[in-house]
């Protein structure tokens, strides 16, 4: 379907992406994992020809219908449903068709009452929904993934599963770039590793054999959070909660109890219900 | 053709929003309020005058609304458009739309002030040959204005302040042409890159009427400096992607 030939690519004489070649076949669901700026998003836009390769090609079997899901959904003057609204025409969705679809996301979503907000004025997890909502207005060949869940609600996360889940059943082929294990078990049925630019295939099981844990910190002042654990977190009222692996348990409570925060409770995470893994 | 369309009226709305469009308009508007105080006045010469004017707004404009789509939102419809080259032959046309509204703002001011004062703005009456040839000449240099403006991207020109830089040599270099070479007459073999705007417009002064020979002649000049800084401005920013 596409054919990655001995991809290379550089920013500034470093190279981002060594050599990488590979295939991705009809109705494939693969993640990309690795530290971030490692070139997982690079990666994505290389596939979907929107950055240039320094070296090697891109082949398609044909032209596809990629849709794209940034890591930050720009802020806008359009309110949410307006650019819905545009998006979904510029695809050729009728007008009553597209209202409907429009209604139906959001309301999956949980973005009704927002539809009508300028995108400026809406959170980082809102502007994501409006980012995967315009994404499934139309049903793609191939759909782009780029950390999709980032702010994003519980019960969001799961409709976006559920989502994804029959995008693969319809064939649809979804490349996605994440850090969540839960996400990448939950849709994706091959893993691979980006690491120094060489991409390596992962065994999901290591993935799956790996314990999680869910920290839940509380506060009463203003705590920072250290600077290495940001992308585990996510606020909840009086406090905040982190998702880690089980050797970063011990790490984590003694720097986030050192920043002023107070250990409130940890819970394996395969103890607790799949809809209460949020980060 | 549906999706042309849609990403055209797409692309209005995200620009009316931004609102970078007054003061441009405002300059505009300023500009002939003053150029036509005084009467009464030649309507070749003004609408000459106001071609200049028109192709330096238009470097403005030019410049200023390539900040208006953000660049991951960009990605999203070259996606969704199948087509790079689609998507940046809709912001052009969205250019020229520009182009019309600003050269037909540019035409009913002076218009509106002549019926205002009972027809003694201009030194003759209106004929059909003033508003096409003016017009027409109007609307060329304001497109080579867009497209002038555009040509040093900011995907293209990354430094930001050496894009602005030699967007306004550009325009500045385009307007006084003509002086110029004839200060320094070996400045032709270099200008000739530069859009030849002050060329055009001084066919146009100290005569009467609008010649349509010389107006065809200056609109298919100024319409191959337009459409060659249009390809080179999308050809490349097909080969730098994002």
């Amino acid at each position: 379907m596409i054919t990655l030939d001995n991809i290379v690519k550089e920013y500034n004489k470093k190279i981002v992406l060594h050599d990488i070649s590979m295939i991705i076949e009809h109705g494939q669901s693969i993640a990309f994992t690795g530290h971030n700026g490692c070139g997982k998003s690079t990666l994505l836009k290389i596939i979907a020809g929107l950055v240039q390769p320094t070296k090697g090609n891109v082949n398609y079997e044909r032209s596809f219908l990629f849709h794209y899901v940034p890591e930050h959904f720009p802020q806008m003057q359009l309110t949410a449903e307006s650019y819905l609204f545009s998006q979904g025409k510029m695809e050729g969705i009728e007008e009553i068709e597209l209202r409907k679809r429009i209604q139906s996301l959001s309301q999956d979503f949980f973005f009704q009452s927002m539809l009508k907000t300028p995108m400026k004025r809406l959170s980082k997890g809102s502007l994501q929904k409006v980012g995967v909502m315009q994404a499934l207005l139309k049903c793609p060949d191939i759909l782009l993934l780029d950390e999709p869940l980032s702010g994003q609600d519980i019960a969001s996360q799961q409709v976006f599963i559920d989502k994804m889940n029959a995008l693969r059943k319809n064939g649809v082929v979804i490349l996605m770039s994440c850090h969540e294990p839960y996400l990448i078990d939950a849709i994706s049925d091959c893993v691979y590793q980006l690491d120094d630019g060489v991409l390596t295939p992962v065994n999901q099981r290591n993935i799956k054999e790996k314990k999680w844990y869910v920290l839940k910190f509380t506060n009463g002042d203003q705590c920072s959070v250290p600077e290495r654990w940001k992308g585990h977190l996510q606020y909840v009222e009086n406090g905040c909660i982190l998702r880690v692996e089980e050797k970063d348990c011990n790490i984590v409570s003694m720097e986030m109890l050192q920043a002023g925060w107070n250990l409130r409770g940890m819970m394996n995470e395969s103890d607790m219900g799949n809809d209460q893994v949020s980060i | 053709m549906k999706a042309i369309w849609e990403t055209i009226r797409y692309q209005y709305k995200q620009y009316m929003l931004s609102a970078k469009y007054v003061m441009p308009l405002i300059v505009l508007l300023g500009t002939l309020s003053m150029m036509y105080s005084i009467a009464p006045v030649e309507i070749v010469e003004c609408f000459s005058m106001t071609g200049i004017l028109l192709f330096v707004i238009m470097v403005w404009i030019g410049r200023t609304i390539q900040g208006v789509e953000p660049e991951v939102s960009e990605q999203v419809m070259i996606l969704r458009l199948k087509s790079d080259r689609k998507y940046y032959l809709c912001h052009i046309i969205f250019m020229l739309c520009i182009c019309a509204v600003f050269t037909g703002i540019s035409i009913l001011v002076p218009v509106l002030i002549h019926i205002w004062s009972g027809n003694v703005l201009f030194t003759r009456q209106f004929i059909w040959s003033d508003l096409v040839g003016g017009g027409l000449l109007m609307f060329t240099c304001s497109f080579v204005g867009g497209m002038a403006g555009e040509l040093f991207h900011i995907r293209i020109m990354k430094n930001r302040t050496v894009g602005i830089g030699l967007t306004f040599l550009i325009a500045l270099l385009a307007v006084c042409r003509n002086g110029v070479i004839a200060e320094f007459a070996a400045m032709k073999y270099i200008l000739w890159v530069i859009p030849p705007i002050s060329d055009v417009v001084s066919w146009f002064t100290n005569k009467g009427y609008f010649n349509m020979g010389e107006v065809m002649r200056g609109l298919i000049l100024l319409l191959i400096y337009g459409v060659v800084m249009a390809v080179m401005k999308v050809e490349l920013l097909r080969r730098v992607k994002f």
